[in-house]
């Protein structure tokens, strides 16, 4: 008995596989680290397809889920990552080669770019080193000095304001 | 917790929880309609900033990623949740996925074993994607296949069974690894399966045999399949 069929596994690789690649790659830095990541990410979603809910938010939206948690799982398990991470300048964005690519492949990476620059610098910093560096909020706060209320609230807030300048319906 | 859980929507939608305080977030969540609505907007929001870093995937990964799904089961849902089965229309589920729709109800389930499905497929992984697995099949006479996965750098094999004849209450398959000592026990399975098996050592051949439900030590009836690796 079938739950789904290889091929539509296929197309989702097709159109969700750079994506899923380019974040994992950001978050654990190490390019073949980042392919077993997007390998397992696609397993995954293969085996737990049952487990979508689309009432819950776009497929788009469950597969990055499932690749950032991946990520951040073998990032916060790796003690070299995470001396790499502190190495690591967050402050200039992404490295250039991933802008590059990201520019020439995702349309929409300008609009988040945008996005990101209309945050006060401590809500653009906590989230990046939140989503794109593995760092628990207690991590975060740490880094910038502050106290974990306001972390939390920074996130929240930045996020509601990336939220709707994306037009991401609240 | 002891402070105001919806302060952790944000933080737990940037995975920026530790697993302790991630769980009890989403035991909190179960019963805030509320916290879903915002959380909802807040993960739309955090996979646009990881759509935003797509970076292009090495050609043969596409094919890598798809022998192991050839040869990876789905689990299953032993019963939909409330929510699911408002919801649930029939249809496979990777097409769903790609269309963003509902998919997947209608069968009876086996077993809600994710946990399970996914440490067995860290394993399974690692043998799958080894550079060095091989592949065996032997088809069953009675109907179905075993199909025998196995690596030597990995010093592992996956075993698979697929579409193998329903078995009596009280009989279960099982697996045997065969090598120059003699026959040694491995797990009970069912008719479609996935089992890893660890030390492969010297083996020569992987054996199903039907046993008493439970297995047994040494094999009661002869194979019904052995595979060669």
């Amino acid at each position: 008995m079938s739950l789904g069929d290889e091929s539509a596994l296929g197309s989702l690789y097709d159109v969700m596989g750079a994506a899923v690649h380019g974040l994992a790659r950001r978050i654990v830095r190490d390019p073949s680290r980042a392919e077993e990541i997007t390998q397992e990410v696609f397993v995954q979603a293969w085996q737990t397809a049952a487990k979508f809910d689309p009432s819950k938010g776009s497929a788009r939206a469950w597969l990055m889920t499932l690749a950032h948690r991946r990520a951040v799982d073998v990032v916060r398990h790796d003690q070299a990552a995470t001396n790499r991470e502190n190495r690591y300048d967050w402050s200039n964005g992404p490295d250039h080669d991933v802008v590059e690519e990201a520019v020439t492949l995702n349309l929409e990476h300008e609009q988040v770019r945008r996005c990101m620059d209309g945050l006060t610098d401590l809500q653009r910093e906590a989230i990046v080193l939140a989503y794109f560096q593995g760092n628990t909020y207690p991590e975060v706060a740490e880094h910038l000095g502050a106290n974990l209320a306001t972390v939390k609230t920074r996130m929240r807030d930045g996020l509601i304001r990336l939220r709707d300048c994306m037009g991401v319906p609240a | 917790m002891t402070v105001d859980p919806h302060g952790f929507i944000a933080p737990y939608a940037l995975d920026a929880l530790d697993d302790v305080e991630r769980a009890r977030f989403e035991a909190h969540l179960e019963d805030c309609e509320d916290c879903m609505l915002e959380l909802a907007g807040f993960v739309e929001t955090a996979a646009r900033l990881g759509e935003a870093e797509a970076k292009p995937v090495p050609v043969d990964l596409r094919d890598r990623l798809m022998a192991e799904v050839a040869v990876t089961p789905q689990v299953r849902l032993l019963r939909p949740t409330p929510k699911w089965r408002m919801r649930l229309a029939r249809g496979t589920v990777a097409a769903a996925v790609v269309l963003g729709i509902a998919g997947g109800a209608g069968y009876m389930v086996e077993h809600e074993r994710m946990q399970d499905a996914q440490q067995t497929n860290v394993a399974m992984s690692t043998v799958l994607s080894a550079s060095d697995a091989q592949t065996a099949t032997t088809q069953v006479p009675g109907g179905g296949s075993v199909r025998v996965v196995y690596s030597a750098s990995e010093d592992a094999a996956v075993a698979l069974t697929k579409d193998l004849p329903a078995l009596d209450e009280g009989r279960v398959y099982q697996l045997w690894m065969i090598d120059a000592d003699g026959v040694h026990p491995q797990d009970t399975v069912t008719g479609n399966s996935s089992s890893v098996m660890k030390g492969l050592g010297g083996a020569e051949s992987v054996a199903v045999t039907i046993e008493p439900a439970g297995g047994s030590t040494k094999p009661t009836t002869a194979p019904i399949a052995t595979v060669r690796v």
